[in-house]
């Protein structure tokens, strides 16, 4: 493992990175599970790699909760405090008002295996947060909880961590909760950092195949507008796609959209057929690696597609050319985020 | 459907079970019932019983004190050998308690490789005092606190003991908030397999300590002194020991089949 990264306060950092890419072992050497063997951890411009686990000024937030099973929610998020001898007293008032804000429909007595996985990682967000810390981490803090209930929990995760005063590094195994929370993305690969940018720059150009197929998707972000034919309209500020919702949506409803580059088919006239989906613009770039080539468009909203290389040569794309572009309503993945998610509130979710 | 279980599988069942509860049954046919109030004051039954509560219930503490530390170390460190101070902190579960008895006079009795330094110096003698008795009492019930504890340490996610240190909390903190509460229900069972234990011990008690009234003669040892000089009152003395296995063996499934 050889990693270097840096957040600053307010800040969210991403690692984004496949099973066995090194992730928990970054994890494990900021929280001090794991002693480094070179190196340095400095928080504030104090190194803290030598300190043991438990003097550090560290909150995390695990995978699999790892909420303390015979203690209640209100004690799980009392023990960080409890444990740096802050009296009983204060540290149930901290607790509980820490809890009534990002966990407002759990009962502050109940054990956590009474709780669902939305819920439990809400008191695991207010534990970590307890004390303080000048770092959050975050490990994958979503991939336990039911799909229903991850917008809520992004939403939290994008308020508080802006909120709290320290920095955040979060560990995304979905390249999406990466490029829709953080500031900047780190994708580590084999325990090295390959790239790192802000969710923009590292979608628009992935500098390998493997962080293509990982983050180099179209992402649409805006209102859906329910069409009479069971489609409907997503508006973003950038320009209007048609997607298929799997279910009937309400004027309004907050999304989030992605577009596999592979699905765009490019064509050098007006394409006719099915697809719902048809633009006509520029091409800003196109990264051509002899194999496979992503070609940027300046469309609204604007457009990556992936061709074969051999595409390219036979449509004589240049940059600067213009081109149409199509995909069909279908290729779109829609992730509802519900109409009020757009103010996150503590207290919108956990229903 | 009606399972058929074969006639011979009833035949053997019932002789089993004739062959355990007999006993019990044949104590209560004979208890002499009619001067059961003079035959428990002649056999010295109070006492007993004070004692053998007294015995048993310091013996089940001290196992707890210096069996769950142990069972940490066997569970947790990675000291060389462990497999062998296993075995040696076992070995009185399968040891006749006699010679544990035996074994105890030669380490602590008056004349004994500690005992006979601890006699000279501070004046303490262990041997025909309660504290022997509790002693060699320690000494059979704590192996059961220690089976059960490791098992039940190596059954707890480490992670846990890790989130609590990177949640702030020292070794000591974590041990006291987090390990000790998920590891009640084996603590509970060890402790009371530990008191059942020491309820009944017998050999090791009445070698190393001896068989003196009021100061180590517990209830096993009364009955095995009075069941010559008054059968009466060794039948009473025995449906006590009856009476408090049940309520032993009542409290130990409540406590094994709760969930956690």
């Amino acid at each position: 493992m050889d990693v270097a990264l840096d957040v600053d306060d307010g800040e969210m950092l991403a690692l984004l990175g496949p099973n066995g890419a090194g992730k928990s072992t970054v994890v494990d050497a900021l929280i001090g599970t794991l002693e480094l063997t070179e190196g340095v951890i400095a928080i504030d411009g104090e190194r803290v790699d030598a300190l043991p686990p438990e003097q550090r000024p560290i909150g995390v937030c695990f995978q699999d909760d790892l909420l303390f099973p015979r203690l209640s929610a209100l004690e799980n998020v009392a023990f960080p405090l409890r444990a740096r001898k802050v009296p009983k007293a204060e540290a149930r008032r901290r607790a509980r008002a820490l809890l009534q804000r990002l966990a407002p429909a759990v009962d502050p007595s109940a054990r956590p295996s009474s709780m669902s996985g939305g819920e439990r990682q809400r008191v695991a967000l207010a534990r970590a947060l307890a004390p303080d810390p000048r770092l959050l981490v975050l490990d994958e803090p979503f991939s336990n909880v039911d799909v229903s209930a991850r917008p809520g929990l992004r939403a939290l995760v994008r308020e508080v961590t802006r909120t709290f005063g320290g920095a955040t590094v979060l560990i995304a195994h979905d390249p999406l909760d990466a490029l829709t929370l953080a500031d900047r993305v780190a994708l580590l690969d084999a325990g090295r950092i390959t790239q790192t940018g802000t969710p923009d720059e590292i979608r628009a150009a992935p500098s390998s195949h493997y962080a293509a197929d990982l983050v180099g998707v179209n992402l649409f972000v805006g209102e859906l507008e329910p069409l009479g034919d069971g489609a409907a309209t997503l508006r973003t500020p950038d320009g209007e796609i048609t997607v298929s919702p799997e279910a009937a949506v309400s004027p309004g409803t907050r999304s989030l959209a992605t577009l596999k580059p592979i699905d765009v088919s490019l064509h050098a006239r007006e394409p006719e057929g099915s697809a719902r989906n048809v633009f006509r613009g520029q091409i800003v770039e196109i990264a051509d690696d002899g194999d496979r080539a992503r070609v940027r468009l300046a469309t609204r909203p604007p457009l990556t597609a992936e061709v074969t290389s051999g595409s390219v040569a036979r449509m004589g794309l240049r940059t600067g050319g213009e081109v149409w572009a199509s995909f069909k309503a279908v290729e779109v993945s829609l992730q509802i985020e519900g109409a009020d998610s757009a103010q996150p509130q503590a207290g919108t979710l956990g229903r | 459907m009606r399972s058929r279980t074969p006639l011979p599988l009833w035949i053997l069942a019932g002789a089993g079970l004739v062959c355990v509860s007999l006993p019990v049954v044949a104590l209560v046919l004979r208890a002499p019932w009619d001067d059961i109030a003079s035959s428990l004051r002649g056999a010295g039954a109070s006492e007993a019983l004070r004692l053998s509560l007294v015995v048993s219930l310091t013996a089940t503490a001290l196992s707890l004190l210096l069996g769950v530390p142990l069972a940490w170390i066997l569970a947790r460190s990675r000291i060389p050998g462990r497999s062998v101070l296993r075995a040696i902190v076992v070995l009185p579960i399968v040891l006749p308690p006699v010679v544990g008895g035996i074994g105890l006079l030669a380490a602590l009795g008056r004349g004994g490789v500690v005992g006979q330094w601890l006699y000279s110096t501070f004046g303490l003698q262990l041997t025909f005092t309660t504290w022997g008795a509790i002693l060699a009492t320690t000494f059979v019930s704590m192996p059961l606190v220690v089976l059960a504890t490791e098992a039940g340490l190596r059954s707890i996610d480490r992670r846990y003991e890790q989130a609590a240190s990177a949640l702030g909390a020292s070794p000591r903190y974590s041990i006291r908030r987090v390990v000790l509460p998920m590891l009640g229900p084996q603590l509970a069972a060890g402790a009371v397999l530990a008191w059942a234990r020491a309820l009944g011990e017998f050999g090791a008690t009445i070698t190393f300590a001896g068989n003196l009234a009021g100061r180590t003669q517990t209830l096993p040892l009364a009955v095995y002194e009075t069941r010559l000089s008054d059968p009466g009152g060794a039948i009473f003395l025995s449906l006590i020991l009856v009476v408090l296995s049940i309520a032993v063996l009542v409290a130990m499934r409540d406590r094994i089949t709760r969930a956690r």
